[in-house]
């Protein structure tokens, strides 16, 4: 068998937080290509939820 | 009858398909009783489970053929929900009739639209197509979960909660330890967070179904459909072996855990687990042991959240939670169930209260 676990396509609204192995950071990235790292979740999706007026600053901590 | 803090005009899975034949099936999904059963064409079929003369629970009565025949005085219904026969007269009242409910058979589930009729497009159940598909084998259950919605869909974003709640069966230290990337597709509303383990230790809920003695690579790749099914791609695999380069992967162990959470009232769960697999198919002794060992951990699930369950209803509200980097995935799982409760017909926020 394949791997069955269906991608976000990408040209959908995809937002994506990855948290940094080795380290306590998240890291987003927002459909529109901005990004920022940062040890809150729940910052973390704030600031990318905020699109397109991410707040200034890539840490959103 | 409508009600408050559920989302509505939305696909929920209400039975397992084999739990829908002859018999007269009661099964309450968002409040609201509906009767279950299927036709002699196979057909499911869906009706409110009260009689609309003095509201007898349709589910304690008797069918005839494809009718239910109500079991306080006899008031007759089809399987459109029609009634065709009132006791004594002949004259059958114009508001004789009990809603019908969209529902379709997919995937050997059976789900029932939950809002707005003319809203139901089949077209948007999410799928599951390993359930009854050609080689492939599944188990499956019902636990009921004398808690609110919310808290099952946060137990089964967040697996780290394997590693402390389920020790010995399905958690291994690595899982709490290994991070976890999470993504967001708001067009297709799906949420996936994935998690990849090389080289650790094969959980007995693994190496006894799969044979593998030594250490494994691991994948956890959730997709959650929300409000209802939640799919956990799991690929087991010894320590080094990767697909091919053109995506088959044979050399390895893939097991589909499928659940479908769908709210029975305000603060209790029908919590439907499925556990799909491609290796030893046939073996029954495999198929036991599997289906042993999720019912004990969705059990232990049961037990932590109608604990929780308890400890939430007796505290005002308002309690400020912590969440830590484990918690991303469940954080984006309530963002859009918030964001689908605001946009649901009579709906308001989700039945716990909480904001994404």
């Amino acid at each position: 068998m394949t791997g069955t676990a269906a991608r976000p396509r990408a040209e959908h609204t995809v937002y994506r937080v990855s948290w940094t192995p080795g380290s306590d950071r998240l890291a987003g990235r927002c459909h529109c290509g901005a990004e920022c790292t940062g040890e809150d979740p729940v910052a973390v999706w704030e600031w990318l939820l905020a699109h397109p007026d991410h707040p200034d600053g890539a840490d959103p901590r | 009858m409508m009600s408050t803090g559920f989302i509505r005009d939305q696909w929920y899975v209400a039975a397992h398909a084999h739990e829908v034949g002859e018999d007269l099936l009661a099964r309450t999904v968002l409040g609201e009783p509906i009767v279950l059963y299927r036709t002699a064409d196979g057909t499911p079929v869906g009706l409110a489970d009260r009689c609309v003369h003095r509201r007898f629970p349709l589910s304690l009565s008797q069918r005839v053929d494809d009718r239910i025949v109500c079991g306080y005085h006899g008031f007759t219904y089809d399987r459109t929900g029609a009634c065709v026969a009132v006791p004594g007269q002949r004259r059958i009242p114009r508001t004789a009739r009990v809603p019908a409910y969209p529902v379709v058979e997919r995937d050997s589930l059976v789900w029932v639209w939950i809002g707005e009729p003319d809203r139901a497009d089949p077209a948007a159940i999410p799928r599951a197509p390993w359930l009854d598909a050609p080689g492939w084998t599944t188990v499956r259950g019902l636990e009921p979960l004398a808690a609110r919605y919310g808290l099952l869909v946060d137990n089964l974003l967040d697996l780290s909660h394997e590693t402390y709640l389920h020790a010995g069966y399905i958690g291994t230290p690595e899982v709490a330890e290994t991070p976890i990337t999470t993504e967001v597709d708001d067009d297709a509303r799906v949420v996936h967070v994935r998690r990849r383990m090389k080289d650790v230790a094969c959980p007995p809920f693994y190496a006894r179904s799969t044979g593998i003695t030594g250490r494994i690579d691991r994948w956890q790749d959730i997709e959650f459909h929300p409000p209802c099914l939640y799919l956990l791609h799991a690929r087991i695999a010894p320590t080094g072996v990767e697909p091919a380069p053109d995506g088959t992967d044979p050399h390895a162990f893939h097991a589909e855990i499928v659940y479908a959470i769908t709210p029975e009232t305000q603060t209790s769960t029908h919590d439907f687990w499925l556990v799909a697999r491609d290796f030893a198919t046939d073996d029954a002794e495999v198929s036991r042991f599997l289906a042993e060992s999720n019912r004990t951990v969705v059990l232990q699930d049961v037990a932590a959240l109608n604990a929780l369950e308890r400890v939430i209803a007796a505290e005002p509200p308002g309690f400020q939670e912590l969440s830590i980097n484990i918690d991303t995935g469940g954080l984006a799982a309530r963002r859009l169930l918030n964001a689908m409760a605001s946009e649901a017909s009579g709906a308001g926020p989700l039945p716990d209260g909480r904001s994404g």
